[in-house]
């Protein structure tokens, strides 16, 4: 009884201290367990979901109007989004952008969630034999979801926005302002360290800014709302009700310009111009 | 009535063993990945207080650190810190067990509910302490309450699908010895 307790306590001090290491501990029992368990899973989560599906079915008549009202205003905003799809193409072509031909995309499908109220993450069925590495982007098919934090071979735990600890440096459109996204295991985690709130209205996009090299920039995050105590929160765009494929953008870091001479002069000057080179200008003259 | 065999015996510790690694999977069930503050019962405690206080040779002592361990691997909860707080929880009530025995149903529910109170939020308490991130009291208090009253279910399973009653006079377990 006693040794067992000075165990636990062991192993728990061993965690506040060396947390790292544990924690890969911890992902290498779950990617023993877990993706053993996959059979399982999938149909038991199945029928449970079919049943408060069903439950949904009874009330559907109302859920009828409301779709209909909804579709009504989706026509105008429809009308909308294929004007500025093609002036943004045309845009593009007259800039002749590419797009960042780097950043793509792996998909997984998610296995479990955390299983604690405490936490908000879920894992997921790729892991490092596909080449994930930890800090990735997650991404549902609209929005970013999370960040890897915790690789195992065959399976990887996404850290949701929405968890305590999670933090995602942002940029806030068209104001441009930057902040960061605190989680606090609500749907809506606000957003702190802004420099001017004044530019700021509720309804602007929130993208990632790509600072501290962790996530690619410009991925959409959300869209601003303002709680009932004035506090400025982001309404997320992915659909965090059903997480259920993800996607994993490879990021492998932006090139960064160090040094500023290299860009005003060559690194080494250009050789003194030789006599014949300028016998044969002056000849070609 | 049930015999007191070694298969017995045996037959339910492997069961308390399956029956928290079914809770966990039901806890790791992908089914809601919003983040609520509501807080879910804490079902693999109030099952071993259930069980160490009617028979605590079914949940020995490394199994119940084994499976408390393991449960705080699976459930991204600081590892070892819980299981040993609950360890000593559930020590403490079976030296107790023997008291309680003849006490009516309420005493039994109130000291266990003393338990998972300090349990939890001891758990807390260390955490806070040692600076770990540590999250909403109302969660914990929630889950507090539901831990709490899912005891008496709890209860109500074990004697229904296991037959696990308080011993009565007289009884002797498999080798003989006075329960």
């Amino acid at each position: 009884m006693v040794v067992l307790m000075l165990l636990l306590i062991g192993v728990f001090i061993l965690w506040r201290i060396d947390s790292p290491r544990v924690e890969r501990f911890r992902m290498a029992v779950i990617d023993r367990v877990v993706p053993n368990l996959d059979w399982a899973f999938a149909p038991v989560a199945g029928a449970i979901n079919l049943l408060t599906d069903f439950q949904s079915y009874l009330k559907i008549y109302e859920q009828n109007q409301e779709l209909r009202r909804e579709l009504q205003r989706m026509e105008s905003w429809k009308e909308a989004a294929l004007q500025l799809e093609q002036e943004n193409a045309r845009l593009l072509d007259l800039n002749n952008v590419r797009l960042d031909p780097r950043l793509t995309s792996i998909s997984g499908t998610v296995l479990t969630d955390s299983g604690s109220p405490y936490r908000q993450s879920v894992l997921i069925n790729v892991g490092a034999r596909d080449g994930i590495l930890d800090g990735w982007a997650a991404m549902d098919g609209i929005g970013l979801v999370g960040r890897v934090s915790g690789v195992g071979e065959r399976s990887s735990r996404v850290l949701l926005l929405t968890d305590a600890s999670s933090r995602v440096p942002v940029t806030i459109q068209p104001s441009g302002q930057r902040g960061l996204i605190i989680g606090d295991n609500t749907l809506a985690p606000p957003i702190d360290f802004v420099e001017n709130r004044d530019l700021i209205r509720p309804g602007d996009r929130v993208v990632s800014s790509g600072d501290g090299d962790v996530f690619p920039s410009g991925v959409l995050i959300g869209h601003i709302a303002v709680d009932t105590g004035g506090r400025m929160r982001v309404r997320l765009a992915a659909d965090y009700e059903r997480l259920e494929f993800l996607r994993i953008l490879r990021n492998y870091g932006t090139e960064r310009i160090s040094g500023t001479g290299s860009m005003i002069l060559p690194e080494t000057p250009p050789a003194p111009l030789s006599d014949a080179s300028t016998a044969e200008s002056g000849a070609n003259d | 009535m049930t015999e007191n065999t070694l298969n017995r015996l045996w037959f339910m510790r492997l069961m308390f063993a399956l029956l928290s690694f079914g809770v966990m999977f039901l806890h790791l069930l992908p089914l809601n990945t919003l983040p609520s503050s509501l807080g879910s019962p804490d079902i693999i405690l109030a099952l071993a207080f259930c069980w160490a206080l009617r028979r605590p040779e079914f949940v020995p002592v490394g199994l119940l650190a084994f499976v408390m361990l393991f449960a705080d691997l699976m459930m991204s909860r600081p590892p070892g810190l819980y299981a040993a707080i609950a360890l000593l929880a559930v020590e403490m009530l079976k030296a107790r067990a023997s008291q309680l025995r003849d006490m009516p149903f309420s005493v039994e529910w109130i000291s266990a509910s003393i338990a998972i109170i300090g349990v939890i939020l001891g758990h807390r308490l260390v955490l806070l302490v040692l600076l770990v991130e540590s999250f909403a009291l109302q969660t914990a208090l929630v889950q507090i309450l539901l831990t709490i009253l899912i005891y008496p279910v709890v209860i109500g399973i074990s004697w229904l699908f296991f037959g696990l009653t308080k011993p009565t006079l007289g009884e002797v377990n498999a080798l003989g010895q006075r329960l």
